[in-house]
C-alpha cells in the first residue's frame, strides 16, 4: 500500500469516526451513548472499516486487520485505528479486537460462522491467548508455557483471563498448547464446560467488552481446529497486531485530547489572557504536542509498510525485529501518550476533571490502555531481550 | 548459612551495644514514623486511622458508584462524637489538643487526612472540606468570627447538629484569578456584594464547592459591585438565607462521594454581623486559608498514593504468576520500593511543611505540588503493576488514580502553586533583594497596577481604592518580562 492510499484510509477513518463516533460520545454519560455502539459498528463493517472473515464482507481486504495486513503489514490498521481513536478509543478497540479475531478466521472455512449444535450465529470473535497465571516471555510466545490452556483429547482446559472483544462476542478463537506447540481453536461462548464472566466497571475503554473465560473440558471437534500453519496465526503475529493497535489507541487518544486542550486554551481567559497565552500553559500544550509527535514517529516506524514483514517471528532464528518493536511501541506510546493526556487535561483546569469535557474519560482510557494487555514492566523486561538486533 | 547473611541473623554476630544500635525488625514505615511523634499525636494517628478503617474503607467503592450511597452528615456527625471536626478550639467548646499542636499547629491535620484519604479519597474529602470551610473564621483573626461564630458551629455539632462547612472562592469566570495574585488584578468576578441599611446584598455564582451540597454554612467572597479582589470580604452565610441556593452538582473523574456543586445567590441579604475580618479583607483571608490549607491538600494526596499501595501490596503478595508470588519478582520488588520510597518523601514534605512557626505560601505550596505530583504517579505505577487488574473498580488503585488527580487541580492547579512558590520567596531565593515595600519603584508600581482590577469605575466614589493592595508582590510578569 502506497502512501496516498495509506492517507485515503486514514481519511476515510476520519470522516467516518467525525460522523459517527464523535456524536456517540456526546457530553451524556459517562462514557457517551453506549447504546448506540453496536449500531455504530456495523456501520463500521458496511463502510469497510471493521474487518470480515468472511470473502464477501466489506472489510475482508482493507479493514482493520483484514486479510491485506498480512501480506502488506500493519501500517493501514494502525492507521485507521488511530483516527478512529482521536474521537474515541473504546469504539477504536471494539474495531481492534473485532478485526483481530475475524484475521483469525480468514481463509477457514467457517469463517462467516460459527456452529453451537447446528445452529449457524455470526457477531464478532474474541481472540484468546494469555492464560491464567502466565506472564508474557519470548519462549512462551514461542512454546505454550505452564499456565496456557491446555488442548488435549478431553479438550480445553485452563483459564484465560482479560480477553478482549467487541460487545456481542459470542464467539472465541483460543490458543492453546497442544501435540504439536500451540494451536487454535473456535469455541462458541454458549459451548459446554465454557464458562464466561464478563468484567464489569472498568476504569477506561467501557465500549469494549472483557471477560474471564474458564474452560473445564470444553469438546473440540476436528473443524473446529484451525490451521497453525502460516505465519500470521502465531501468537507472535496476534501479539504483535494487538500491540499495535492499542499504541495506536493511545495515540488517537492523545491527539484528540490535545485537539481539545488547544481549543479550550484558546477560549478561556485568565491571568489577564487568553491562558493558552500564558507560559505555564504554553508549557503544557508544548510538552504534550511533542509527546504525541514522538510516540506518533515511533508508532509508524513500528508498523511501517514494507520495511518488517508481518510475522512476529515463529520459528527459530527469525527476525524477531517487527514483535519487538511491537513491545516497544505498546510501552512507550502509551507512557508518552497517557502524559501528554494528563497534560491536556490540566489545560482545561477544573472543567478537565469534569465528565463532560471529556478529558477525563480520555486520561481514564490512556490509563487503561497503558496497564492491559501486556504491562509496562513486562514489556519493558521483553524490550531487554534483543532478539531483533536493534541496538 | 545464609541467615547469617541477612541482617536479622547478621545482628546475632554482634555483642549486646552493637545489637541495640542496629535496627533490622521488619516494621512497616508508618509505625517507624509514628514513633518520630509525641504522645498525644501517636494516639492521635492511631486513632485517625483506626475511624478511617472502620467508617471509611469499607464504603469507599459503593460511595465512588454511587456518591448518595454513604449519607455525608450521618459520617461528618460520626467523625464529631469522635472529636474529629471540631479542633479549632480546646474544650470545653472544642476538641483542641493542645499538646498536639505544640510542634506545629497543622500537624494534627496533615495526620488525619493522611489517614482519612489512606482509606478513601472522597471520603476523606467530604470530611476535610468542612475545616476548609470554617478555617476562615479562625484564620482572620477576627476574635467575634472565632469565638462567636466558630463557638456557635461547634455548638451545633455538639448537640448532634451536622453543621459542616464550604468554602467558595471559585467563580465560573474566576479559577485560577482567585488564587494567584497576577491573576488576581485581572479577574472577571461574578460575585459581588452591595452595601444596603444593616447589611450587604450579594449576587452571584460560585462553582465546584466541595460539599456545597451539603453543608449548612458557607465561607462566601464577593467583591464590591464593579470592583475587583481588593475588595474582597469573606461573608459567612448559611444555607436558610432567603435567596442562597445549591444549583447544578458536577460529575466528576474522581472523589465523588464529595460534591462539587454551584451555588446561587440572588440578593441574599447578609447582616454585619456575618462579615469575617474587616470589610475588604477577604483577599488576604483566602490567601492565608490556602497557606494553611495546601499542606493538607498534600497529606490527602499521600494519603490516596499510601492507599494505592497497600492495595498494591497485597495484590502483589497474594497473586501468583507463574507459581510465584508476584512480589518475589525483583521488578515488582524495585517498583514496589520506589513507591515506598515516594510515599516517605512525601511525608518528610508534608511533616516538614507543618514545622515552621506558621505556615507560609512557599512552604504549603511545595508540599501541594510535590505531594500531588508524586501521589499521581505512585497511582499510576500501582495501576501498571496490577496489569490488567489495576484497571478494575473493585481493585480499588484505578479509583485511587482518579482521585489522586484532583490534587493536582484544587486549591489551585499545581502551576498556579508553582507560581506562588517562586512568589512567596521572591526577594529571598528569586528575584530582587526587596521583598514588597511602599518605597522603591518595583514595588510602587506594583501597588498602583493591584487597585481597581478590572479597571472600570465602579461608582464607589474610590470607597474600593487602596483599601487593600495585593498583598503579594513579585517582580517579573509570567512572560518574563520586567514590569
Ligand atoms: C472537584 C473540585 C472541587 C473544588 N472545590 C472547591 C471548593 O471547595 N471551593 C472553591 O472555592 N473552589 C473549589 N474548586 C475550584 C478549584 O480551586 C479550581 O478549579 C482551580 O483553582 C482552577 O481553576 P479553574 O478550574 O477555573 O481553571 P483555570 O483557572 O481556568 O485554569 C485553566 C488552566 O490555565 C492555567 N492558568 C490559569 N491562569 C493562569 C495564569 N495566570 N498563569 C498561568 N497559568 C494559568 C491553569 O494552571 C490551568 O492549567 C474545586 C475544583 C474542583 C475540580
Amino acid at each position: 500500500m502506497d502512501t496516498e492510499q495509506l492517507n485515503a484510509m486514514r481519511e476515510t477513518a476520519r470522516r467516518f469516526a467525525r460522523r459517527e463516533v464523535a456524536p456517540l460520545v456526546g457530553t451524556e454519560g459517562r462514557d457517551g451513548d453506549l447504546g448506540g455502539l453496536e449500531g455504530v459498528l456495523v456501520r463500521a463493517a458496511e463502510a469497510g472499516i471493521l474487518a470480515s472473515a468472511d470473502p464477501d464482507g466489506a472489510g475482508f481486504e482493507y479493514g482493520v486487520w483484514g486479510r491485506a495486513s498480512v501480506q502488506e503489514g500493519a501500517a493501514a490498521s494502525v492507521a485507521v485505528l488511530e483516527e478512529l481513536a482521536v474521537e474515541c478509543a473504546g469504539v477504536a478497540a471494539c474495531v481492534h479486537f473485532a478485526g483481530l479475531g475475524a484475521l483469525e478466521l480468514v481463509g477457514e472455512e467457517m469463517a462467516g460462522e460459527a456452529l453451537v449444535g447446528e445452529e449457524s450465529i455470526g457477531g464478532p470473535v474474541a481472540v484468546a491467548l494469555f492464560g491464567r497465571g502466565w506472564r508474557v516471555s519470548w519462549s512462551g510466545l514461542q512454546t505454550p508455557p505452564p499456565g496456557a490452556v491446555h488442548l488435549g483429547a478431553g479438550g480445553l482446559m485452563g483459564a484465560c483471563d482479560f480477553v478482549y472483544g467487541a460487545p456481542g462476542t459470542r464467539r472465541y478463537v483460543v490458543f492453546a498448547a497442544g501435540d504439536h506447540g500451540w494451536e487454535r481453536a473456535l469455541v462458541a461462548a454458549e459451548a459446554e464446560g465454557l464458562t464466561t464472566a464478563s468484567v464489569e466497571s472498568r476504569m477506561g475503554l467501557a465500549a469494549a467488552s472483557v471477560a474471564h473465560l474458564q474452560f473445564d473440558a470444553v469438546g473440540v471437534s476436528p473443524s473446529r481446529r484451525l490451521a497453525s500453519a502460516s505465519a500470521s496465526a502465531t501468537p507472535q503475529a496476534h501479539v504483535r497486531r494487538l500491540m499495535l493497535g492499542l499504541a495506536a489507541l493511545a495515540v488517537g487518544n492523545a491527539r484528540g485530547a490535545l485537539r481539545e486542550a488547544r481549543r479550550y486554551a484558546e477560549e478561556r481567559f485568565q491571568g489577564g489572557a487568553q491562558i493558552e497565552d500564558h507560559p505555564a500553559v504554553q508549557l503544557l500544550l508544548g510538552d504534550s504536542a511533542s509527546r504525541v509527535a514522538a510516540a506518533s514517529a515511533w508508532l509508524r516506524e513500528a508498523a511501517a509498510p514494507g520495511v518488517v514483514p508481518d510475522a512476529g517471528g515463529d520459528g527459530d532464528g527469525e527476525d524477531q525485529t517487527p514483535l519487538w518493536r511491537a513491545f516497544a511501541a505498546k510501552l512507550r506510546c502509551c507512557a508518552e501518550c497517557g502524559r501528554a493526556v494528563t497534560d491536556s487535561l490540566q489545560v482545561l483546569g477544573g472543567y478537565g476533571y469534569m465528565e463532560e469535557y471529556r478529558l477525563e474519560k480520555r486520561l481514564r482510557d490512556a490509563m487503561t490502555l497503558e496497564a492491559m494487555a501486556i504491562e509496562p514492566n513486562t514489556l519493558r523486561l521483553l524490550c531487554a531481550t534483543n532478539p531483533g538486533g536493534v541496538s | 548459612m545464609s541467615d547469617g547473611i541477612r541482617p536479622v541473623g547478621a545482628r546475632e554476630r554482634l555483642g549486646p551495644l552493637g545489637r541495640l544500635l542496629f535496627d533490622t525488625e521488619a516494621r512497616p514505615i508508618w509505625d517507624h514514623d509514628t514513633d518520630t511523634l509525641s504522645r498525644p499525636l501517636r494516639r492521635l494517628r492511631h486513632r485517625y486511622r483506626d475511624f478511617a478503617e472502620v467508617h471509611l474503607s469499607c464504603q469507599g467503592l459503593a460511595a465512588d458508584r454511587d456518591p448518595d450511597f454513604v449519607d455525608i452528615p450521618e459520617l461528618f456527625l460520626r467523625a464529631a462524637r469522635e472529636g474529629f471536626g471540631t479542633e479549632l478550639m480546646p474544650p470545653p467548646w472544642g476538641t483542641l489538643q493542645i499538646t498536639a499542636v505544640w510542634r506545629g499547629l497543622l500537624l494534627p491535620s496533615v495526620l488525619k487526612a493522611e489517614e482519612l484519604c489512606a482509606a478513601d479519597g472522597g471520603l476523606g474529602l467530604a470530611l476535610l472540606a468542612h475545616e476548609l470551610g470554617i478555617a476562615p473564621l479562625f484564620v482572620s483573626g477576627d476574635l467575634k468570627a472565632y469565638f462567636y461564630w466558630l463557638g456557635r458551629i461547634y455548638r451545633e455539632i455538639r448537640a448532634g447538629e451536622p453543621a459542616m462547612a464550604a468554602f467558595a472562592i471559585t467563580e465560573p469566570g474566576a479559577g485560577s484569578d482567585v488564587e494567584d495574585t497576577e491573576g488576581a488584578r485581572s479577574a472577571r468576578l461574578g460575585c459581588f456584594y452591595e452595601r444596603v441599611a444593616g447589611g450587604f446584598r450579594i449576587s452571584g455564582r460560585k462553582v465546584f464547592i466541595t460539599n456545597g451540597a451539603v453543608a449548612r454554612w458557607v465561607t462566601l467572597f464577593a467583591a464590591q459591585k464593579g470592583c475587583g479582589v481588593e475588595t474582597w470580604t469573606c461573608f459567612l452565610l448559611d444555607k436558610s438565607m432567603a435567596g442562597f441556593e445549591v444549583g447544578r452538582h458536577e460529575r466528576k473523574m474522581g472523589q465523588r462521594a464529595a460534591d462539587a456543586s454551584e451555588l446561587i445567590l440572588d440578593e441574599v441579604f447578609v447582616p454585619d454581623d456575618r462579615v469575617v475580618g474587616e470589610v475588604g479583607a477577604g483577599w488576604a483571608i483566602s490567601r492565608n486559608v490556602l497557606n494553611f490549607s495546601r499542606p493538607v491538600v498534600g497529606a490527602m494526596a499521600l494519603g490516596i498514593a499510601r492507599g494505592a499501595f497497600e492495595h498494591a501490596a497485597r495484590f502483589c503478595n497474594e497473586t501468583r504468576l507463574a507459581n510465584r508470588p508476584l512480589s518475589d519478582y525483583q521488578d515488582v520488588q524495585l517498583t514496589l520500593a520506589d513507591m515506598l520510597m515516594k510515599l516517605s518523601a512525601m511525608r518528610a514534605t508534608v511533616w516538614q511543611s507543618t514545622r515552621y512557626r506558621l505556615p507560609f505560601g512557599a512552604a504549603g505550596a511545595i508540599a501541594k505540588v510535590f505531594c500531588a505530583d508524586t501521589s499521581w504517579e505512585v497511582c499510576r505505577t500501582a495501576m501498571t503493576l496490577l496489569g490488567d487488574h489495576g484497571y478494575v473498580h473493585s481493585a480499588s488503585v484505578e479509583k485511587a488514580a482518579r482521585d489522586a488527580r484532583l490534587t493536582q487541580i484544587y486549591e489551585g492547579t499545581n502551576q498556579i502553586n508553582r507560581l506562588a512558590i517562586f512568589e512567596s520567596q521572591t526577594g529571598a531565593e528569586f528575584g530582587s533583594d526587596c521583598a514588597g515595600c511602599a518605597s522603591c519603584a518595583s514595588c510602587a508600581s506594583d501597588a498602583s497596577g493591584a487597585s481597581g482590577a478590572s479597571g472600570a469605575d465602579c461608582g464607589s466614589g474610590g470607597e474600593c481604592g487602596p483599601a487593600s493592595p495585593v498583598q503579594y508582590k513579585i517582580k517579573t510578569d509570567r512572560r518574563g518580562q520586567s514590569e
